[in-house]
């Protein structure tokens, strides 16, 4: 067996699938390394709920027996990848990163895993995540199955979730590319924790059959990667109509960088608070920085802010009634109180008792904001964003207040909640450093805009190395 | 005269510009409070509260925006 290099780990997809395809390195072997990579550095990071090595060595097997053939499939075949725990996995643990469901087995696969599959790549393991991925809110990093996901990058850090293992597997190389999920915030946080790069997809563009569900209405499930470009590779594999998700848009994706707009043509919108107000101090260097290299891109900046909308409680109202439907057995079983955050607990609980009337108040509210911000992207292509502050620490109450007042000037701080709401697809792009710790841009477009999202982080990209940096001690 | 707007539920540019002036920007209502609740009845007492305050951020918002009838939930089902 060939010995992989550091360089290896750190490849991006469309150099790993050359590799395989030039048989310079066999899927095997990718499989073996990585796998084995995976099963001694996720436990470090809390980052591992299920090793699946041997699996994805057999499928490796069959790939490279197709490449032997001569029978090359596309971008993903032989590329190994990692997937959140929410997703099922035929015959295998699926936890949803919950003590009640430690022993939940399905009997089939879910679609993307599905996809991958016949995309020929083969799946190293299960990824931690946050308890049913955060249900209506939670207070600790702790709320997991495996423990807090610990932060490459300073493991007194937290990894942001709910897609935690998804994004640490990323940063630390030990999964050439991972599948997260979000509902409100889930992929765009620790991938901006842990820098890495990351796509929240557009509602309905991946199918969710066969992930847990969580909120109906808001769930998506989207990649995280070592550039924007191979987000794009992956989302080709995974995108596309499935009529056993009610909510699935019937559309499929296709990567076309080739045809990409002009950065001259577009028109980026930003609010200048959330660069230079409401950063910490010490991420504002970077945040500045960032912005300066999308101004050398030469698209228009454009200062723009959010239609006023009680975005949080909104998703609040929504997420909770839903979550809380989701798991009504778990809550009237009493098993509930076997999740490890008390808040999450309480939250559950309390959701059956929200009234029909706020639900439907908070629903047509995000009808009119969505028609709202449909038509500020009358004005602009694209929205950007700053995530203002790095990772906390472990043991930090996430829901503290921070210690500093507030700027008035809510510029585009709500981007999370309300491009959720209205389905909107974002990337995360890592931006530089804070105290050693990463920091990154947000952008959002408008439904279905994925290639002009992944065209602005490809060039930005191409100016920047943040998303090459690896974390101390990986090799 | 034919309605458009009771039969799509959309909204004219007034309309919708005076949705997004009349709702002000209100604190989240979904924050906690910073002291932490001790035991599995505060901490269930907390959750209502936070429920309390979006359902009053809402119905504050809901007064100020003049929403047509026809306008639906945002839910999405199809056949």
């Amino acid at each position: 067996m060939a010995e992989l290099t550091s360089e290896i780990f750190f490849a991006g997809i469309a150099e790993l699938h050359r590799m395989v395809s030039a048989k310079e390195v066999s899927a095997v072997e990718l499989a073996r390394g990585f796998g084995g990579r995976l099963e001694s550095f996720g436990p470090r990071y809390n980052a591992l709920a299920l090793p699946l090595t041997e699996q994805a060595i057999r499928q490796a097997k069959a790939v490279d027996a197709e490449v032997k053939r001569g029978r090359l499939r596309g971008p993903l075949q032989g590329v190994p990848y990692g997937a959140k725990d929410l997703l099922s996995v035929a015959g295998q643990i699926t936890a949803w990163g919950a003590r009640p469901y430690a022993a939940q087995i399905f009997d089939y696969d879910a679609t993307v895993i599905q996809k991958l599959a016949g995309a020929g790549a083969p799946l190293l393991g299960k990824l931690a995540m946050v308890e049913l991925a955060g249900g209506p809110g939670y207070r600790y990093a702790s709320a997991s199955l495996t423990g807090p996901g610990l932060n490459p990058w300073d493991r007194t850090r937290w990894s942001g979730g709910s897609s935690s293992g998804s994004a640490i597997a990323v940063a630390a190389g030990l999964a050439p590319f991972a599948i997260g999920s979000e509902t409100s915030g889930s992929i765009l946080t620790p991938a901006a924790f842990c820098g890495v790069t990351a796509l929240r997809p557009t509602y309905g563009l991946v199918s969710r059959y066969g992930a847990m569900p969580l909120s109906w209405t808001l769930d998506k499930l989207g990649p995280f990667c070592r550039s924007a470009e191979d987000c794009g590779l992956v989302l080709e594999a995974i995108a596309g109509g499935d009529r056993r998700d009610p909510g699935s848009a019937g559309k499929s994706f296709y990567y076309t960088p080739q045809y990409a707009r002009k950065m001259s043509d577009l028109r980026i919108g930003y609010a200048p608070a959330d660069f230079s107000e409401w950063p910490d101090e010490s991420a504002r260097p970077a945040f500045q920085a960032a912005f300066e290299t999308i101004r050398s891109l030469g698209a228009t900046l454009v200062e723009t802010k959010l239609p006023d909308f009680p975005y949080g409680p909104m998703i609040g109202a929504i997420l909770s009634v839903d979550a809380a439907s989701v798991f009504e057995p778990l809550i009237s079983s009493g098993k509930v109180d076997q999740l490890a955050d008390q808040k999450q607990i309480a939250g559950l609980k309390a959701g059956l008792e929200i009234s029909a009337n706020v639900y439907l108040k908070a629903m047509r509210m995000r009808r009119l904001a969505k028609d709202a911000i449909l038509k500020l992207f009358g004005d602009v292509d694209v929205l950007l964003t700053a995530n203002s502050y790095p990772a906390p620490k472990i043991e930090e109450p996430l829901d503290r207040h921070p210690d500093r007042a507030m700027p008035k000037d809510a510029g585009l701080t709500a981007l999370t909640p309300a491009g959720n709401l209205a389905g909107l697809p974002a990337l995360a792009l890592p931006c530089g450093f804070a105290g050693g710790l990463p920091v990154g841009l947000h952008l959002a477009g408008v439904p279905f805009s994925e290639n002009t999202l992944l065209a602005i982080g490809k060039e930005f990209q191409s100016r920047t190395d943040w998303h090459k940096r690896k974390p101390p001690g990986v090799g | 005269m034919r309605d458009r707007n009771r039969t799509t539920g959309q909204m004219t540019r007034r309309q919708l510009g005076a949705a997004i002036l009349a709702a002000t920007a209100i604190a989240d209502a979904a924050q906690t409070p910073p002291s932490e609740p001790s035991g599995p009845a505060a901490e269930l007492q907390a959750a209502r509260d936070r429920n309390q305050r979006t359902a009053e951020t809402l119905a504050t918002n809901w007064a100020k925006v003049e929403l047509p009838m026809a306008v639906e939930p945002a839910f999405h089902f199809t056949a």
